[in-house]
């Protein structure tokens, strides 16, 4: 970017389209694209159909030409009407010399009316061929005057037959008479019953509509035409995880997550105390590590009722910020970068082409030897000893990148290994050491010694250097994926998501989150739904473990009782928990799906950038590329949030803000603590009785996104997930790692699994 | 290998070297036995952990985890590292042992559920107990990377759901155990080049743990600037380890980050040291580390309600030599270091100052 530019600046608006409540207030933001030659105005003005909208913020907005990055904040007013139209307008920002952007403003009325429009299709009872599709079609009557989404949902009877495509559309006046397919597909069953399911078409505003689906069974006494495929071990991951599923034409159409270790840390929890509990919970897992006993600290600190000082919050804040940039990081590279690169075809790479490749896609990076990097490979591979590289997927048709895009994904593999150490170095600053820091005590920290300003400056040296990397070559190397794999943004998705939110910026539990609390059901990402914790409920029916009735986790019970692997009944020790009866997604994808729903500029800026340089749609985000993206766009986020933390620090700690430890005394009680770790929302819920823990549950990351079907036989997210996954190998299931490992498995934390019946299904077997 | 990088291995074999306690004229012989075209064949198996291990040994620096797969060792089975997946992955193993028996190494991380025959944790189809005992005896040597391996660690706290057992235990095989929650890579890696040197492993206590790392107390050596956190219920004093020495990721260790020491490599440190946290730490800590002070101001604060009382007045060395003068009050008393009842038991008015006796 130069100085000085011929051609005129764009504006940057942080929405292109804003809704507000008649009678309420909304904002959006604006910013210059580029740096200006000179300061300019910019004008804010508005085209209005409806005159109850009004600007009320200031309608002149000076720019600095070194501020030209800071955001303006835009507001505008809906007042009262009596009319029950949803009133509209258009807010143009413009200026001299500046390419103008334009915002569309709809007004929400308030005031009852009946619907101006009916949801229809070209059928209501369709039948589906098990293991098949049918599709129908859906439209509006009329126009909706505003966009308007319309789900389709499985309302009862057969779990098997499942929407598949089209589960969301947004009509608004340029399409609401255009007919638009859903797909419904039935997956391959065993039994030769015909099951029958409803659907609900849903959309503000109109009546709904019930969809009858019926499957026509195909399997005969002789056995079906489907496949199986188990993979156990499934590696790069954390823990021990086994996956089965069934295939018919080359397509997923059913999938059971299983996890195979049990360790019984809440047993071993029984009695302790309390204030032992969050080095043992810590111990869960050593890949997120800290996040466990932050977790168990905070719900000590619910028990007794303890607010800890500004210091402590912001040393927690940081060792937390430093784990998610460690293990997104890792994630990428490490645990998820090979299955999109092939680490052979690298060996064919032109490293002078690699390194133009390189300048073009991450100039700012620091300078790559690609050539030593592609005769180390070179060198690893004459020994005839490939190591943990040896047997893998390589050669797979559907490695789509070249072989210089794979050497250079192989070379930041390896920068990477070097760049984590510098994340985790962060962590020892404050906590002591990583994995499993020893810093955070109930009541603050203990660290006082460390915030000395050469320690803390140290930590902004390893921290800028994290950043770095993060910006010059995790984010160009996402988006180069993300190009070359276009395809992967309409498998994989799934539509229901929850944040607990996480980053306390103030006292306030979750109105001063940086990361806000929120759920997301049919895909609806831009009506974000409260989180009560009551709603969550947790189902056995399909887990080893004696009981049927779901169970809110304060009360919560563990009672194991093996049955045998069987994928029609009990084949888990994970337990389903479900939100208001719904599975729901956690993860950095729920996480950045509730901050840009709920409009918080962080999210909507990272997010409408990352579309921008893509070319994707914001409907694009739910699927595996969306999630693998969302974890580098919320990384980019925290590691932003944390040079704020980091200044707020040292300056409470000039000023004399020295204190970072409350003392408290013990008292009896219940309490909880709602927190995200890096793979997703983490609760735990204990009761103290006489200084010692009487009663502990954890309902942790990887049990949402990995569940087991609840009661209602209604699948986890990756099971989910899976169904429509395309195999163009059975004996080389990439595609299934892709989306696997899009969810970051972290099986210990969560999972309990019990298999006593060896001699059955192991491997990657393929059972015909 | 190009000549910087050449350059950095040196300097690297140069801190196995100092870790090993051996002289700096052995580092070319590290950097060729590190560096040998037979690099030899290790499966690290995954039993009932946390992965902590693991993400330990990838902050191995000196030489880091990039050294270490290329040019030290063959890792043919690594569940987190490892890109093949399901019955490929299985394969690399077998193939291992099959063609490699007497000859490859073993790294176990995590402990070994036994009860019910092991049902507690499988792998492919099969228990780890089962797996334990195919494949560790056709090992040359089996490396317990942590507490839980070597010991049963936290899945074998009580009450011990799962009849988890450190591999000796399990299966009666003789380990090298290095321990620590999580244990230091350097002290993995130096195990590994003593081997690679010598043909042999360091020479171990009679629990299996190497002497250079695992001979001495961390409170023997240590020398953190803030003050001693015996008070604190510090296990410093019955821990052998060398954390001290090594620090974790080059930065820090528990202590310097002013939390007393757990004692995360011991046996049993689960059930024999808790609580980590009794009456007498909440009240020094309230008194004395609530603010972010420089130490000090703290060591100072810690000492003076005793120092300067007529209690020590005629003893010379409290202001002298604290330490030695600590000690020497240690001894005189025969304080129970393990309980850390501290002055408080019988001083009213010492740090942590309470009218009660405190009882353990």
């Amino acid at each position: 970017m130069s100085d000085s530019h011929d051609s005129p600046v764009a504006i940057v608006t942080s929405v292109s389209s804003l809704q507000i409540q008649e009678g309420g207030q909304a904002s959006f933001q604006l910013r210059l694209a580029e740096r200006p030659d000179r300061r300019v105005k910019v004008k804010v003005t508005l085209s209005a159909d409806d005159a109850d909208i009004s600007i009320i913020s200031s309608t002149t907005i000076t720019i600095k030409k070194r501020k030209f990055n800071n955001w303006h904040t835009v507001t505008l007013a809906a007042a009262e009407d009596s009319n029950s139209l949803n009133g509209s307008a258009t807010v143009t920002c413009s200026g001299s010399d500046l390419i103008p952007a334009q915002v569309a403003v709809t007004e929400v009325d308030n005031d009852s009316a009946t619907p101006t429009f009916n949801i229809v299709t070209d059928n209501t009872a369709v039948s589906v061929p098990e293991g098949g599709d049918a599709s129908l079609q859906v439209k509006l009557s009329a126009d909706p005057m505003q966009t308007t989404a319309v789900t389709i949902g499985h309302s009862g009877g057969d779990a098997d037959i499942s929407v598949t495509g089209g589960s969301t559309y947004y009509f608004d006046s340029s399409n609401w008479n255009e007919y638009q397919p859903i797909t419904l597909s039935a997956a391959a069953d065993s039994d030769t019953e015909n099951g029958q399911a409803t659907f609900a078409l849903t959309a503000d505003g109109a009546d709904a509509v019930q969809i009858t689906a019926t499957e026509t069974d195909t399997t005969s006494d002789s056995g079906g035409t489907t496949e199986r495929i188990v993979i156990d071990p499934v590696s790069r991951i954390e823990g021990h995880l086994r996956i089965e599923v069934e295939t018919a034409d080359g397509k997923v159409t059913k999938a059971w997550s299983s996890a195979t270790m049990f360790r019984g840390i809440e047993p071993i929890l029984e009695g302790r105390d309390p204030l032992d509990a969050p080095h043992i919970t810590q111990r869960l897992c050593g890949v997120c590590t800290y996040i466990h006993g932050l977790c168990s600290t905070r719900a000590i600190e619910d028990v007794v009722n303890l607010s800890i000082p500004d210091n402590a919050r912001i040393v927690r804040n940081l060792l937390l910020g430093a784990q998610f940039m460690h293990d997104h990081i890792v994630h990428f590279y490490h645990l998820n970068g090979l299955d999109w690169a092939d680490i052979v075809s690298a060996l064919s790479a032109d490293p002078v082409a690699t390194q133009n490749l390189a300048s073009t896609i991450s100039p700012n990076a620091a300078p790559i030897d690609f050539a030593a990097v592609k005769a180390r490979l070179q060198g690893l591979v004459n020994t005839g000893n490939l190591g943990p590289f040896a047997n893998a997927y390589w050669g797979h048709t559907d490695y789509k990148l070249s072989p210089e895009e794979n050497l250079l994904i192989v070379a930041h593999y390896l920068e990477a290994l070097k760049k984590q150490l510098a994340a985790a170095r962060m962590m020892a600053i404050l906590g002591g050491k990583n994995p499993h820091p020893q810093s955070v005590v109930v009541g603050g920290v203990t660290c006082g010694s460390e915030l000395s300003a050469e320690r803390l400056n140290q930590f902004r040296a390893y921290m800028d250097e994290v950043r770095d990397f993060v910006e010059n070559v995790y984010l160009p190397d996402l988006k180069l994926v993300a190009s070359r794999y276009p395809e992967w943004t309409t498998v994989g998705g799934f539509s229901n998501f929850m944040a607990y939110g996480e980053f306390p910026e103030g006292s306030n539990e979750p109105a001063d989150f940086l990361m806000p609390r929120g759920a997301i059901f049919n895909g609806d990402f831009l009506n974000v739904q409260p989180v009560n914790q009551v709603e969550i409920t947790e189902h056995v029916a399909h887990s080893w473990y004696n009981g049927s009735v779901d169970r809110h986790p304060s009360v919560g019970e563990t009672l194991p009782n093996y049955t045998g692997m069987d994928t029609d009944d009990r084949y888990t020790w994970s337990k389903a928990p479900r939100y208001s009866g719904e599975a729901m997604e956690v993860g950095p994808l729920a996480r950045v799906l509730v901050g840009y729903g709920l409009g918080k500029p962080e999210f909507v800026s990272e997010v409408q950038n990352f579309l921008t340089d893509t070319g994707l749609n914001e409907s694009d985000l739910l699927s595996t590329l969306g999630r693998t993206a969302a974890r580098a766009i919320e990384t980019r986020i925290i590691s932003n949030s944390m040079q704020n933390w980091l200044t707020e620090l040292e300056s409470n700690l000039s000023t004399g803000n020295l204190q970072i430890y409350e003392n408290h005394s013990m008292t009896s009680g219940s309490g909880f603590a709602l927190n995200e770790a890096p793979r997703g929302a983490l609760g735990h819920w204990m009761n103290i009785q006489d200084s010692s823990i009487d009663g502990y549950q954890m309902v942790v990351p990887s049990t949402w996104n990995f569940s087991p079907r609840c009661a209602d036989n209604i699948p986890g997210p990756l099971e989910k997930a899976l169904v429509g996954v395309p195999i163009a190998d059975p004996e080389n299931p990439v595609e299934l790692l892709r989306v696997i490992h899009s969810f970051d498995p972290c099986i210990a934390c969560g999972v309990h699994v019990i298999d006593k019946d060896s001699g059955k299904t192991h491997k990657v077997d393929v059972l015909h | 290998m190009t000549n910087v990088s050449r350059r950095n291995f040196l300097k690297m074999c140069g801190v196995v070297a100092a870790t090993l306690g051996l002289e700096a004229s052995m580092v070319p012989q590290i950097a060729q036995a590190l560096t040998s075209d037979n690099r030899p064949p290790v499966i690290w198996l995954h039993f009932a952990e946390c992965t902590g291990c693991s993400e330990a040994f990838l902050r191995a620096e000196n030489p880091g985890v990039e050294e270490i797969l290329f040019d030290v060792l063959n890792v043919t089975y690594h569940e987190t590292l490892q890109v093949a997946c399901g019955e490929k992955a299985e394969q690399n193993l077998n193939e291992t042992v099959a063609n490699h028996a007497g000859e490859f190494i073993c790294i176990v991380e995590g402990a070994i559920p036994t009860a019910d025959n092991g049902v507690y944790g499988t792998v492919s189809g099969r228990t780890m107990l089962e797996i334990a005992q195919t494949v560790i005896p056709q090992a040359k040597h089996t490396i317990c990377f942590g507490t839980c391996a070597a010991f049963g660690g936290l899945p074998a706290a009580a009450p011990n759901p799962t009849g988890a057992k450190g591999v000796k235990d399990a299966i009666g095989v003789d380990t090298i155990n290095i321990t620590g929650c999580p244990p230091h890579p350097l002290n993995l890696v130096a195990c590994i080049a003593n081997y690679l040197l010598n043909n042999q492993m360091p020479s171990r206590r009679s629990d299996g743990r190497p002497t250079f790392c695992h001979g001495s107390t961390i409170h023997s050596k240590c020398t953190v600037p803030h003050g001693c956190l015996e008070g604190y219920n510090c296990k410093g004093p019955k821990t052998y380890n060398n954390c001290h020495k090594q620090l974790y990721n080059g930065e820090s260790w528990c202590i310097q980050a002013e939390h007393q020491c757990i004692g995360c490599s011991e046996p049993n440190f689960w059930d024999s040291n808790a609580p980590f946290y009794n009456d007498m730490w909440s009240s020094m800590f309230h008194t004395y580390r609530r603010y972010a002070e420089p130490h000090e101001n703290q060591t100072t604060a810690t000492c003076t309600p005793c120092h300067g009382s007529d209690i020590f007045e005629e003893e010379e060395s409290h202001s002298s030599n604290p330490r030695k003068f600590q000690q020497k009050m240690h001894r005189e008393h025969n304080m129970k270091l393990s309980t850390n009842r501290g002055c408080a038991n019988c001083h009213v008015d010492a740090p942590g100052g309470t009218t009660e006796r405190i009882h353990d």
